[in-house]
């Protein structure tokens, strides 16, 4: 697929997973800051795309598992781990 | 103007400001309005069906509370039931009846041509009739008091969130709301627009994206294979769930930004652990009517197990029928009759199976089972729901037995499904379903949320608008599947 041969594809797909996670972990304006550049690398995501020219369906692909990542990401750390948590300070 | 085009799009806000600006006393003669509009944007010269509806079943109301005579009230009820149904059958089942009569007529050697009618089907009339009909049934069993105010009463009936696809509302749940004078309430709108992203996400990133590689197979039945018909038969399931829970979330959401809470519809039906549970999980609105207005006034489970079973049968093919006029929803409605007869009869010799190898219904490999063979069977079911005629239906059928020739990388070319497609699809469902925990964590507690205000939905949108740049590529976007109901 052609998207595996863009290199601002692969960079900012890496930048979004790091910050996927990063941003779980962080509070305050730092928090904050980190949220909003995060929101705008995965929307911006798709341009990149458009310049390699990209078929609209891998594109949206792309798109999607960056969806998938964001919203994994969430679940994962904000809801599962911090229910965990509460339950190992509850013992 | 379905809710997935331009039109809604610029149709709601407006709608919203004039709600939220006007002042109390006129907002609801504008959602009247805006309604009616709504609705004549769909098939203006059927408005006066539902005018029509909604004026006999005030009149007959507001007779039945004020007579004092039993006969009287009861001739009303009868006459209103005669008058609302004929109309929904001679719309929906003229055609389908008279197409069964000829034959049956050739099949036994007679000679007769088609004497078929050009009807429009009138869009929601299953669901607006229902409606009408719970309203005028609640007043006769002195549940409710009739409205005096007839446009205020057609507003009820035609309330445009819940109009075309429902939930069918009960009175007391949405009357009252409706004549509530809501200010603007952010919990509301943040609520409201959660759901309406999560219908979007259902409708456009998922079901309209299986829908074709589901019409691949159910629309060309003669190439299908087995693997094929398994494939898209599971792919339906999901498809006819995010399409109508997506249209529901839609409406829900609409109606709750405005401070209306419609009544819930869906409750993750696919976690169910029987098909009975099912039924209490899948269109809530629908089964709980049923119950209300058929099962129960038919004697329920209080005439004896016989009769139970009798009563069963009546109310799944009735909502069979419901769905549509042709003999695969007959069919499917059957089946989901039987599954429920069957799975009561057997109920007790399953208990004391499972007690005597140690385990009980609790135990989580004894759910995990009955989950997934209640998915098989109701995804069966959607077989003869899906197939364009009971021909199809039969010939799918048969291939599923037959047809294992195909090899799998054959089939899923044949349906369209390359890497792409697959892990497109894959993804948006696994993102649909963490989504939706989410939201449901979300509602739950309010200390963290994601889809609003950390600016989550700006990720969300833009996944809709991209699919929706994708299928309109492609020329595939489509209305929602219980609108033709």
């Amino acid at each position: 697929m052609i998207i595996f041969t863009s290199p601002a594809v692969i960079i900012i797909s890496a930048l979004i997973i790091i910050l996927d996670i990063a941003k779980e972990f962080t509070d305050g304006i730092l928090g904050k800051i980190l949220a909003v550049v995060n929101i705008c690398l995965h929307i911006s995501l798709i341009f990149p795309l458009m310049l390699v020219k990209a078929p609209i369906a891998e594109a949206v692909l792309v798109y999607m598992c960056s969806t998938f990542v964001y919203t994994a990401s969430y679940l994962l750390f904000s809801v599962v781990f911090s229910k965990e948590a509460e339950r190992g300070g509850e013992r | 103007m379905t809710f997935n085009s331009w039109e809604f799009l610029l149709f709601y806000p407006i709608v919203l400001a004039l709600y939220f600006l006007l002042p109390k006393k006129a907002r609801w003669p504008m959602l009247l309005i805006a309604s009616y509009y709504f609705y004549m944007c769909y098939q203006a010269e059927l408005v006066f069906l539902i005018f029509g509806t909604t004026l006999i079943s005030w009149l007959a109301s507001n007779v039945i509370e004020r007579s004092e005579r039993r006969w009287v009230k009861r001739t009303m009820l009868t006459l209103t039931l005669a008058v609302c149904l004929g109309v929904l059958f001679f719309y929906k089942y003229f055609n389908f009846l008279a197409e069964s009569a000829v034959g049956i007529i050739r099949l036994f050697g007679g000679e007769v041509g088609s004497f078929e009618l050009s009807l429009l089907l009138p869009v929601g009339i299953s669901f607006y009739t229902f409606q009408t009909l719970s309203y005028v049934i609640d007043v006769y069993r002195g549940n409710i008091k009739t409205e005096k105010n007839f446009f205020f009463y057609a507003l009820f009936v035609s309330f445009f969130p819940q109009l075309v696809a429902g939930p069918i509302e009960r009175p007391e749940n949405l009357i009252p709301q409706l004549k509530e004078p809501h200010s603007w309430s952010g919990e509301n709108a943040i609520a409201g627009a959660k759901l309406m992203i999560v219908g979007f996400f259902k409708k456009i990133c998922v079901a309209d994206l299986i829908s074709v590689y589901v019409n691949s197979v159910y629309n060309s039945p003669e190439g299908a294979g087995a693997l094929g018909i398994i494939i898209a038969t599971c792919l339906f399931a999901v498809q006819i769930y995010c399409d109508f829970s997506g249209y529901t979330d839609i409406a829900t959401g609409c109606a709750r930004v405005m401070g209306i809470r419609l009544m819930k519809n869906f409750d993750h039906p696919y976690s169910a652990a029987t098909v009975k549970e099912f039924w209490s999980r899948w269109h809530i609105s629908l089964s709980s009517w049923f119950k209300d207005y058929l099962y129960i006034p038919l004697g329920g489970n209080r005439r004896g197990r016989a009769r139970q079973m009798i009563n069963v049968m009546i109310v799944f093919l009735v909502s069979g029928l419901w769905h549509g006029a042709a003999w695969t929803f007959v069919i499917w409605g059957a089946l989901h009759g039987l599954y429920q007869i069957i799975g009561t009869l057997t109920y007790k010799a399953r208990e004391r199976g499972l007690s005597r190898i140690g385990l009980t219904g609790e135990s989580l490999a004894v759910k995990t089972v009955r989950r997934v063979n209640t998915f098989v069977l109701v995804t069966f079911a959607w077989l003869f729901f899906r197939a364009n005629s009971t021909s199809d239906a039969f010939l799918l059928l048969g291939k599923l037995f037959t047809e294992w020739s195909v090899s799998p990388a054959d089939t899923l070319a044949a349906m369209g499904l390359g890497t792409v497609e697959i892990l497109m699809t894959v993804f948006s469902v696994l993102t649909l379903v963490m989504l939706d925990r989410l939201v449901t964590y979300e509602a739950k507690d309010d200390s963290s949320d994601l889809v609003i205000r950390r600016g989550g939905f700006a990720v969300y949108v833009w996944a809709i608008i991209l699919c929706w740049a994708l299928l309109l590529s492609k020329d595939m976007t489509s209305t929602f599947i219980y609108f033709q109901f």
